[in-house]
Formats: C-alpha cells, structure tokens, sequence
C-alpha cells in the first residue's frame, strides 16, 4: 500500500512540477493577502503585534485551502481509471493526503517569513516550538481538507462547496494554532502546551475517522 | 402518524400554561427567564434528532440494503435537527441579551452550538449539490458520521470548560425544582413530537417525490420519448 501510496505521490509531484497549477496561484495569493493586511491593518501600530498569530494562521489557512482543495480534482475526468487500477483505495487517500501535508508545508515556508517582515514583527523566541505548532497545525489542515476536499470534488459546485465543508471543521484547530503560538509570544510560552495537544487531538481525529471512512466514498 | 397531531395541539398547549402561568418568577430574572422553557425543549430535540440521523447514517454506511428509504430520514433529521438548532440559538440569544446584557458571547457552549449550526448547514448544501442519487446517499451519509462529532461536545461543553452557561443536568442531580422539571418535561414532550411528525411528514414527502420521477420516466418511457 505505501508502494502504490509513493507512486501517486509520485506521480502528482510530477504533474506540481511540470504544471505549477497549485502551489504558484496559492502562493502568490499568500503574498497578497500578507500585502492586503498591511493596508488593512497598519503595522506601524503596536497593537497589530497582539493580532499577529490570528493574522499569520488566517492568512496560511485561506491560501492552503486554496491547495488543498484540488488534490482530488486532478483527477477530476480520469478519476475511474485511477480507481480501476489494481491497488488499495486507501493508497490513494494516503497518497493525497501527503500531497497536502507538502503542499501546506511548502506554502507556509514562503508565507511565514513573509508576514514577518511585512507585518515588522519578528517570530518568536522559541523556534523550535514554534515550528513544531506549524507543523502539527498543516498536518490537521490538510487531513480535514483531504477529507472534504474527496466530497466536495465529486459535487456539481467542487471547490464553491469545500470553504462551507471544510472551515467549521477546522475552527477548533485555528483556536489551537492561534492559542499556541500566541502564548510563545506572552510571558509563559510553557502554556502552548496544552495547545500543542489540542492540536495533536485534531489531527489524529482527522488522519484516522477519513482514512477509516473513506472506502466507502470510492464504492459509489 | 396522523393521529399524532392530535396530541401534540393539547401539549403545546399544556406546555405553554406551565412555563408561562403556573411556574413562579425567578429571583433575579424575573420573567425573562420563562423562554428557559422553550430553550430546554428546542435544545434537547435537537442533540436527539441530530442522533438519531448519525444511527442513520451509521445504517446507510455499513449496512447494503434499503438506503433510499433510510436516506429519506437522513434528509429530514438533518433538516429538522437544523431547525432545532436555530431555534435554541435564536431562544439563547434572547435570553442572553437579557441575562448576560448581549446577544452573543464566545462561550464554549454557544460557539460549540454555533460550529453545529454550521455543520449541518454544510450537510444539506453538501446534498444538494451532488446529483447522483446513490453518490448523495453515501457521501452525505459519511459526511454525517464525520460532522457528529461536534453534537456530544456541545453537550458536554458546559462539564468541560469554564462556561457561562447554566447547566441542568449534572453528576449531582439535576439544578432545577421540581415544579420547573414538570415544565421542561411538557416542552420536551411537545417540541421532540413535533419533531417526530415533521420529520415523518418530511420523509414521506421526499419517498412520494421520488414515485412521482419514477411514473414520469415510465410514462415518458411509454410515449416512447
């Protein structure tokens, strides 16, 4: 299963390379909206460093989102040919999944040091952590948006449908991530923890109900 | 069925001199707190009904046989579940501006109750949008079993967390008298059987709509169209 994982993993990196149809219009949006906000919001202000984390998360929510919600319509005419090929169906849920998950990291990598310097405010003192909550955060993001992402593609309106589907979901996961890195910023970075496991909470939530559920999907 | 209705006019009824005559003013609320009555019943309907279309869901997911008709509830639970919903926020609300002095507040309770709202608002679009019947029925069948897991935590959201809310039932006993418990008792009654009629109506509704495609395509079939 991991073998044919790989392979179309694989295989939708190629077509990212070759194509640039996701990660270029979502990470240029990324840009914009850090550039929206700076007019929005003006950052010379000191109170828009207390927004930041908010800011920062909408900010790598909404121009993933724009990512994630295609992974399943790459295949939007040939997905039958893909489901006649003798594997498991849940290689091809693991396999988007880890799309997502690179898809995520990768636009969070260029929005991050983006909304830094536009916004004039400076991560925190503890990277580490820090990274740890990004990571964990796009983990939870992309598996909730595997999962609706795999129903939205299949409806009349596809990715009009998925903010609907996928953000209520995913409210509790922004309160986790803005939570955490908010208390990096305050004078008890120590109480990002419990946030921390909120976030973990989520994202196994959403890695094990959809892979579990997802047979089902492909049978009709 | 239709002798249902029968009962449910003399509840409400029954229901609504309770609440509004016989139980005494609260100390501190006076009056205001009467749409308590409306809230618990409306509230306690929803989290029941949004249930039973998760069982529902449940059976349509895991079981092969009978998933059209089982479908016509999954349609009207979640339609009727939405409903009860709205109703609860929309009862909370006005009892929250009076109470807590503003319509909304991001207590654990109301914010769970709101991403509820959300949810299945999702759900209805979500079947709406997928024109394949058998598609429709599973997919909003698995997208049912995911969105559940929100309706227990809006119950326990109050046990939970810190929370504003006042909290009825609780490991000690239930925080109101008895005189109030044989109030809310009668709203219950009345709103989960009006429930029950809605949905039965609703999903006969939907079984009827379904003969009637079906005898058009014949018919049409016939004229050789």
């Amino acid at each position: 299963m991991i073998r044919s994982a790989g392979w179309i993993l694989w295989k939708d990196i190629t077509l990212e390379l070759r194509g640039r149809e996701l990660l270029l219009p979502a990470g240029v949006f990324g840009l914009v909206i850090a550039m929206l906000y700076g007019f929005a919001f003006d950052p010379s202000k000191s109170g828009l460093h207390g927004m930041f984390p908010g800011l920062l998360w909408l900010g790598i929510f909404f121009a993933s989102f724009l990512a994630v919600g295609r992974a399943f319509s790459i295949e939007a005419d040939s997905a039958q040919q893909l489901l006649l090929a003798p594997i498991d169906r849940g290689a091809l849920f693991v396999a988007k999944l880890a799309l997502n998950v690179l898809l995520t990291l990768v636009l969070a990598a260029v929005m991050t040091p983006a909304f830094t310097v536009l916004l004039q405010t400076a991560l925190p003192a503890e990277v580490g952590t820090f990274l740890v909550i990004e990571a964990l955060g796009l983990v939870g993001f992309a598996a909730a948006g595997t999962a609706m992402g795999a129903l939205a593609a299949q409806t009349r309106l596809r990715e009009l449908l998925l903010p609907v589907l996928l953000l209520p979901f995913t409210s509790p996961l922004l309160l986790g991530v803005v939570s955490a890195t908010s208390a990096l910023y305050g004078p008890t970075p120590a109480a990002a923890s419990s946030w921390i496991g909120l976030i973990a909470i989520f994202d196994v939530i959403f890695i094990v109900v959809p892979a579990l559920l997802f047979e089902f999907l492909t049978e009709v | 069925m239709r002798y249902l209705r029968w009962v449910i006019l003399p509840l409400w009824l029954a229901a609504l001199y309770l609440a509004l005559i016989w139980v005494p003013d609260e100390r501190s609320l006076g009056v205001s707190y009467r749409i308590f009555y409306i809230h618990m019943g409306v509230a306690m309907s929803a989290l029941i009904v949004l249930t039973v279309n998760f069982v529902i869901s449940l059976l349509i997911v895991f079981m092969r046989g009978r998933r059209e008709q089982l479908d016509h509830y999954a349609q009207a639970t979640a339609e009727v579940g939405l409903l009860m919903t709205t109703a609860t926020l929309a009862s909370g609300m006005l009892w929250a501006k009076v109470a807590w002095g503003a319509y909304w507040t991001w207590d654990p309770r109301l914010t769970t109750t709101a991403i509820l709202w959300f949810l299945y608002a999702g759900y209805l679009l979500l079947r709406e949008a997928i024109d394949q019947p058998q598609k429709r029925i599973v997919y909003s069948a698995v997208y049912g079993l995911i969105v559940f897991i929100d309706v227990p935590i809006v119950y326990e959201s109050v046990r939970w967390w810190s929370s504003i809310h006042p909290v009825v039932f609780t490991e000690s006993g239930m925080n109101i008298t008895p005189q109030m418990f044989i109030a809310v008792l009668f709203f219950f009654f009345a709103m989960i059987l009006f429930s029950i009629d809605l949905i039965a109506l609703r999903a006969k509704q939907q079984a009827l709509r379904e003969k009637l495609e079906r005898l058009r395509e014949k018919r049409l079939g016939d004229l050789g169209y």
